[in-house]
């Protein structure tokens, strides 16, 4: 499967920087994906929880709100936090304590 | 003329002065390192924000958002002042308040009426008595900066923007170049104009029309401005306390010298005093040998 280069960063520093096959982002309508060679693109994120595919491996993230930015080649997700959880179970409940948080 | 005790008294207490001023810089170093990392870290951001903004910059209009507006006449300007919640850092706080006092003495006849909001507490108290104080931000800490933070003293400004009548809203805040060296430095805040954060030249900018927005331009603009101030806040609070670290390092730095050299001279002194007194009790017997 094709892969595009993916940057993840936040305020506190980056957290990813690496060939990814796919991103998956909760963005301001809902679960929004992005493969290789998607046209540039601006999208709003919202915390919630997302995924990266590298290397044939899933690994579950948390993201904060943002911005995920397609350019080409590369994708830069800009984000308040970003935290890696082990299953999407765990993401989501994490999406879910930290709304509880800033509510 | 001082006695030996007087000088024995003295070099102790210097000695004690320059061991408190020792850690006190040893502990400003490793929180500067800590802050120094973090201002670097936000400085990646901003430069990757800033790359989003001018691809974006074709579509925006200062009509678009009611925090990209213009005002037309400006007649009340609100000017937020970041300094640190502690003393003992040199210059940092007073370069500052001068800088500030210059900058309202010259601006006293346009017209313009300046109010002051505060984030750390030095700023604050030099100026509550001389100056109009529209807010003080008592409990955000200057010295740890956090994004929530960030995100509450945005949430008050664009308050005073939109409803409370102010037209302008100004930074005034220590830029920090290195750990020994920081400028005050005065930048707008709202209304937003996008491309002043520090940075480096463009890479490569894609033409704006190619871009697609999701959701569209106008609601994306309306999830970004907000994000966009904050995001400047955070990066003043990083920098002023970066700023203040690094100031109360060089300072500590300095009196530890100071006080290193009060006590050699102090010790030449009392040697001295302990020689004269020697001579004096050798003068006594001596004298008082040949009077027999």
């Amino acid at each position: 499967m094709s892969s595009f280069p993916l940057r993840i960063l936040t305020t506190e520093g980056p957290v990813l920087d690496a060939e990814v096959e796919s991103i998956v982002v909760t963005a301001y309508n809902g679960s929004m994906g992005v493969l290789a060679g998607h046209a540039p693109m601006i999208s709003a994120v919202v915390s919630g929880p997302g995924k990266v595919t590298k290397d044939g491996t899933t690994q579950w993230y948390v993201f904060g709100e943002g911005t995920l930015e397609v350019r080409k080649p590369d994708v830069v997700l800009l984000v308040d936090f970003a935290e890696e959880a082990d299953s999407s179970e765990a993401a989501k409940a994490r999406a879910l304590d930290e709304e509880d948080l800033h509510s | 003329m001082p006695s030996i005790k007087d000088y024995n008294r003295k070099i102790a207490s210097l000695k004690n002065t320059s061991k408190i001023t020792k850690t006190m810089k040893m502990v400003s170093a490793s929180k500067l390192r800590k802050a120094q990392e973090s201002q670097r870290k936000a400085k990646d951001f901003a430069h990757e924000v800033n790359q989003l903004i001018h691809r974006i910059g074709g579509h925006v209009e200062s009509g678009m958002h009611p925090l990209l507006e213009v005002r037309e006449e400006v007649k009340r300007v609100l000017l937020v002042v970041f300094t640190s919640d502690k003393g003992l850092c040199g210059g940092f706080n007073n370069n500052l308040i001068r800088y500030l006092e210059n900058y309202l003495e010259e601006r006293k006849d346009d017209g313009i009426e300046y109010e002051l909001a505060f984030i750390g507490r030095r700023g604050y108290h030099h100026f509550s008595s001389r100056a109009t104080v529209f807010k003080f931000f008592d409990d955000i800490p200057s010295a740890t900066p956090h994004a929530r933070d960030a995100t509450r003293i945005r949430i008050r400004l664009e308050q005073a923007f939109l409803e409370e009548g102010f037209d302008q809203v100004k930074v005034i805040c220590n830029e920090f170049l290195s750990p020994l060296s920081q400028t005050p430095k005065l930048h707008h805040l709202l209304p937003l104009e996008p491309p002043d954060l520090p940075d480096e030249p463009l890479e490569h900018a894609a033409p704006a029309e190619d871009i697609l927005a999701e959701p569209e331009m106008s609601t994306l603009l309306e999830f970004l401005v907000p994000r966009l101030v904050t995001f400047k806040l955070f990066y003043s609070l990083v920098e002023n306390a970066a700023g203040e670290h690094g100031a109360r390092m060089t300072a500590m730095d300095n009196a530890t010298t100071n006080a290193l050299k009060l006590i050699d001279e102090n010790t030449l002194l009392r040697n001295r005093a302990r020689q004269a007194a020697i001579t004096t009790e050798l003068i006594e017997i001596i004298s008082g040998a040949e009077a027999l």
